[in-house]
């Protein structure tokens, strides 16, 4: 199952990408559009809420996590 | 061509500076922050690699380092930012400072949002620091004040500053313009803002300029506009970098910028400064023997690699036009700082500022020497 991961800036949603390529997770940096605006975050097809535990003892905050569905 | 006019921008800037300008202009030419594709994200991501850099140098967090259009951007956001979020304070500063400083100070307090004082530098770090303490009151919450004047070079003692700061609970701003590239200053000696250009001692293009807090003291935008992030609401966001980045920014000297930190890194922080040091201190060995010759050095201060010099009875800018046509290019008149030059007594003609950076060399200060020896008015 793939996620998009929603954090508040692109600043921070390339922090969080420098923080999982070092951990060697597969994900990437993107940009999203729905009702609620444009969002900035991290696609992946890893726990989507184990990355957000992982990111947020880097001071990243993941604001939403929206699954996208389809095969990782 | 001799340029001896560093102080006021570095140049020439290093080939991996001017290549990586051009190639910020061929290859990622999209707007970073903005768009989804890949060449928007290839851009982001070149532009993320200098703010971690920039942070990395200034000891701050990624997201609490911003980019400016230059050092008196970073300045003008710094002071109205916190003194907006603080409320009506007083506020301290030095007779060193650059304009970029005072006016903005000045503007508040004819606005009637901040009052003021101006602590005397004297003659030693003792002087200034002892008068900063004598200006401190009840109410003063922020210092604001440079790491090394632009005028005669005179290096301050943030370190001394910031602890008394901290002490007080008083926010401290640091006007890095000088002494960036040269003093190894970062937020972990106490400091809580540094604003620093990053077209003079990072080597970086013009155009570039940076902020970097420690997050203690909130921070409020001076122009609202698109941010790429929370574009359905009206209100600017109140994070950072994005609350202070509004429009596009200086993409490819950004990027750029990476590089100058890559050679300012690669050179050595010590070295430059020891070399600088040592252009100056040829300068001030070989010009004093001259009797027609004012040096506005004091024995006892440490000094940034900038010498502030006179021919007694002619006019600075006249000197600077005689240089200039004879190919050595220096900066003559008030640099920009009215106070400096009040303390110094420099006269209603400025000074000279001799200014070297890495690149320039004995030859060309010998050369310089033999020029003004040779001059009549």
């Amino acid at each position: 199952m793939k996620s998009f991961i929603v954090m508040k800036s692109s600043t921070q949603a390339m922090k969080a990408h420098q923080v999982v390529k070092g951990m060697k997770i597969n994900a990437v940096y993107v940009k999203k559009t729905d009702k609620d605006g444009c969002h900035f975050g991290l696609e992946t097809d890893y726990d989507a809420d184990r990355l957000c535990r992982i990111l947020s003892l880097h001071g990243i905050e993941c604001l939403k996590i929206i699954r996208t569905g389809g095969k990782g | 061509m001799i340029y001896l006019d560093n102080a006021a921008t570095t140049y020439p800037k290093p080939m991996m500076v001017v290549r990586e300008t051009e190639r910020a202009l061929l290859d990622y030419g999209a707007n970073p922050g903005r768009s989804g594709h890949r060449l928007s994200a290839l851009t982001s991501m070149k532009v993320y690699e200098t703010r971690e850099k920039c942070a990395a140098f200034f000891g701050a967090e990624t997201e609490n380092t911003v980019f400016t259009l230059n050092c008196t951007e970073a300045l003008n956001y710094a002071i109205k930012g916190v003194t907006e979020k603080l409320g009506f304070c007083h506020v301290i500063t030095t007779d060193l400072e650059h304009n970029s400083v005072i006016r903005p100070l000045e503007r508040l307090r004819q606005q009637r949002r901040l009052i003021y004082s101006i602590a005397r530098s004297g003659d030693s770090d003792e002087a200034l620091v002892k008068s900063i303490q004598s200006l401190i009151q009840h109410n003063t919450r922020l210092i604001v004040m440079t790491a090394g004047c632009n005028v005669d070079g005179r290096i301050t003692p943030i370190k001394k500053i910031a602890e008394l700061t901290k002490k007080q609970g008083i926010c401290l701003i640091v006007d890095m313009a000088q002494a960036s590239g040269i003093i190894p200053l970062t937020l972990k000696d106490g400091i809580n803002i540094i604003c620093a250009p990053g077209h003079k001692g990072l080597y970086g293009p013009m155009g570039t300029g940076i902020l970097c807090t420690d997050g203690k003291y909130p921070l409020s935008s001076l122009i609202e506009g698109g941010t790429g992030s929370q574009s359905l609401d009206i209100n600017q966001p109140a994070f950072l970098p994005d609350m202070l980045e509004s429009g596009t920014i200086n993409t490819s000297g950004v990027i750029a910028l990476s590089k100058g930190l890559d050679f300012v890194k690669s050179k050595g922080i010590d070295n430059i400064r020891s070399h600088e040091n040592m252009l100056c201190n040829l300068f001030i060995e070989k010009i004093s023997g001259k009797d027609n010759i004012i040096i506005y050095r004091s024995k006892g201060l440490s000094y940034l690699p900038v010498v502030a010099f006179n021919l007694k009875g002619e006019d600075s800018s006249y000197v600077a036009q005689y240089l200039s046509d004879k190919g050595i290019y220096l900066r003559a008149g008030f640099h920009c700082n009215f106070l400096a030059h009040r303390k110094l007594e420099t006269g209603t003609g400025g000074a000279l500022r001799f200014a070297p950076s890495v690149f320039n060399t004995r030859n060309d200060v010998l050369k310089l020497i033999t020029i003004i020896s040779d001059f009549e008015h």
